[in-house]
């Protein structure tokens, strides 16, 4: 490709590490979590399991702990309970059951606080990757959430950011869809655990890659790591 | 015309492989093309091919050729206002996504297994232009001031941008065809772009420019394969891989009067 040119006093010095700091191009991700109470016991011990194998993952890949950025959003009632912050200040929280299943308040709440972010980033000049919403619920809205499905699946086309609903036993799949475009998917038994070793390993492929690349995101419902049945 | 010794040029090009394209056993999908053309003219091209297109780096290396073998053949230095530039440059980015529309075809494949960006710069003695698809920049001294011609064509988000083979290339294409006479220039890909531009600051990062036009300015008889290799050196450097592991592309021309 290249050969070694030895020193020659007539030739150029190429060298030196004058290079611009910019930050590190950005890869938003908010967790969307259903802490409502029919969630209480198995289901959130598993769900906190799998949060923390997700900060475990993230923090061991050197480029990901800098370049993925992660919010906690759960509900209800909603609550943000941790803004933006790259995985390796990221600590896993410890959720505990409560309130009612206000899903689209959640959403909304999403979608605010990732325009907010771009908006950071637009400001600061740091590059971004299209964010991820990750929602995972055990249940039926209870509040008005049709408009914002409408209004989250348009986003979710015009590829503002990429929606994914995961559902568990009992959730209720025709109003998942609703929200995205992409098949809500079913969670397969209580196995949190390997879908966040899913997420965590496709969030590292979108942060390694190339300005240029296109992601190809692996299966979930299939192969060793298969975590959701369709 | 004007009675004055054409100005020549001294350059380095060179492109070297990333060290992620050698993890994932892709070739170096960069390539770049520099003719010097009749009464002082410069034709620099660079193209980065798309990681994810299967033939990115024959897309890269169709597209630096088809424009500079239609450059060359039909620039006319007595015809260079920007009107001619304009339509010139238009032609030869037309030219270069047509041959490889015909290879793909070729090969039985579509265009976009060819994606690959497009970076073109002619300067002359007294005006100069740009012809730029997608990401990768331009950088330029002129008299003490030096700027950043033109910026990576970004998509919504950091993994996308625009190619040559998209069907819009030529509409979204940033041409400048009646830019004045440079001094310096600086094509590179976008492997070098987080490096050499300064986002916040929104301009070029000056260090790194002041040093290697100065590098090759001091050197005005320096045969350009000896200087291009030791470039290609120096990208292929630890210094540069511990900062970027993409395909790394970067042209130098500077111009000597007299």
């Amino acid at each position: 490709m290249f050969t070694q040119v030895p020193f020659d006093p007539t030739l150029p010095e190429f060298g030196g590490d004058e290079f611009a700091r910019n930050p590190e191009s950005r890869c938003p991700v908010v967790l969307l979590l259903d802490v409502s109470g029919s969630m209480d016991g198995e289901p959130l011990d598993q769900l906190n399991e799998g949060l923390r194998t997700f900060q475990r993952e993230l923090q061991s890949d050197s480029l990901a702990a800098k370049r993925v950025e992660v919010a906690v959003i759960t509900f209800g009632p909603v609550q943000v309970l941790t803004d933006f912050q790259t995985v390796d200040r990221f600590v896993a929280p410890d959720l505990v059951a409560q309130g009612d299943t206000p899903m689209g308040t959640a959403v909304s709440r999403a979608m605010q606080l990732l325009e907010d972010r771009k908006a950071t980033y637009r400001d600061k000049g740091v590059a971004f990757y299209r964010p991820w919403i990750f929602l995972i619920t055990d249940g039926v809205p209870t509040d008005d959430w049709e408009p914002v499905a409408a209004a989250a699946r348009a986003a979710n086309d015009e590829r503002k950011f990429a929606f994914f609903a995961v559902g568990t036993e009992g959730a209720d799949f025709r109003v998942l869809n609703r929200f995205t475009s992409r098949d809500a998917l079913r969670l397969r038994g209580l196995d949190f655990r390997r879908l966040f070793v899913w997420l965590s390993s496709s969030l590292k492929s979108v942060s390694h890659s190339q300005i240029t690349d296109e992601i190809r995101l692996s299966d979930p419902t299939s192969g060793p790591q298969g975590w959701a049945i369709v | 015309m004007s009675e004055h010794v054409a100005p020549t040029w001294i350059v380095a090009a060179a492109s070297v492989q990333g060290t992620a394209h050698v993890l994932n056993d892709l070739p170096c999908q960069d390539a770049s093309r520099i003719e010097a053309l009749p009464d002082g003219w410069l034709l620099a091209v660079v193209s980065d091919g798309a990681g994810s297109a299967i033939r990115a780096d024959a897309g890269a290396s169709t597209a630096c050729g088809g424009v500079a073998e239609y450059v060359q053949r039909a620039f006319d230095p007595s015809a260079a206002g920007a009107d001619d530039l304009e339509r010139l440059l238009t032609e030869a980015v037309g030219v270069a996504a047509d041959r490889i529309r015909a290879q793909a075809s070729q090969e039985g494949l579509a265009p976009r297994d060819f994606a690959c960006t497009l970076l073109v710069l002619l300067v002359g003695p007294e005006r100069s232009a740009i012809a730029h698809i997608g990401d990768g920049a331009i950088v330029a001294r002129r008299g003490d001031v030096t700027g950043v011609v033109s910026w990576p064509v970004q998509g919504q988000f950091a993994n996308e941008t625009d190619f040559l083979t998209d069907d819009l290339a030529l509409v979204r294409m940033n041409l400048q065809p009646g830019l004045p006479a440079l001094d310096m220039v600086a094509l590179f890909s976008d492997g070098l772009q987080h490096l050499l531009l300064d986002y916040a600051a929104k301009g070029p990062h000056l260090p790194f420019f002041e040093r290697h036009f100065a590098a090759i300015a001091e050197r005005p008889r320096m045969p350009a394969e000896l200087a291009s290799a030791r470039l290609a050196t120096y990208l292929a450097s630890d210094s540069l891989r511990a900062r970027a592991d993409d395909d790394l592309t970067l042209v130098l021309a500077v111009r000597a009067l007299g």
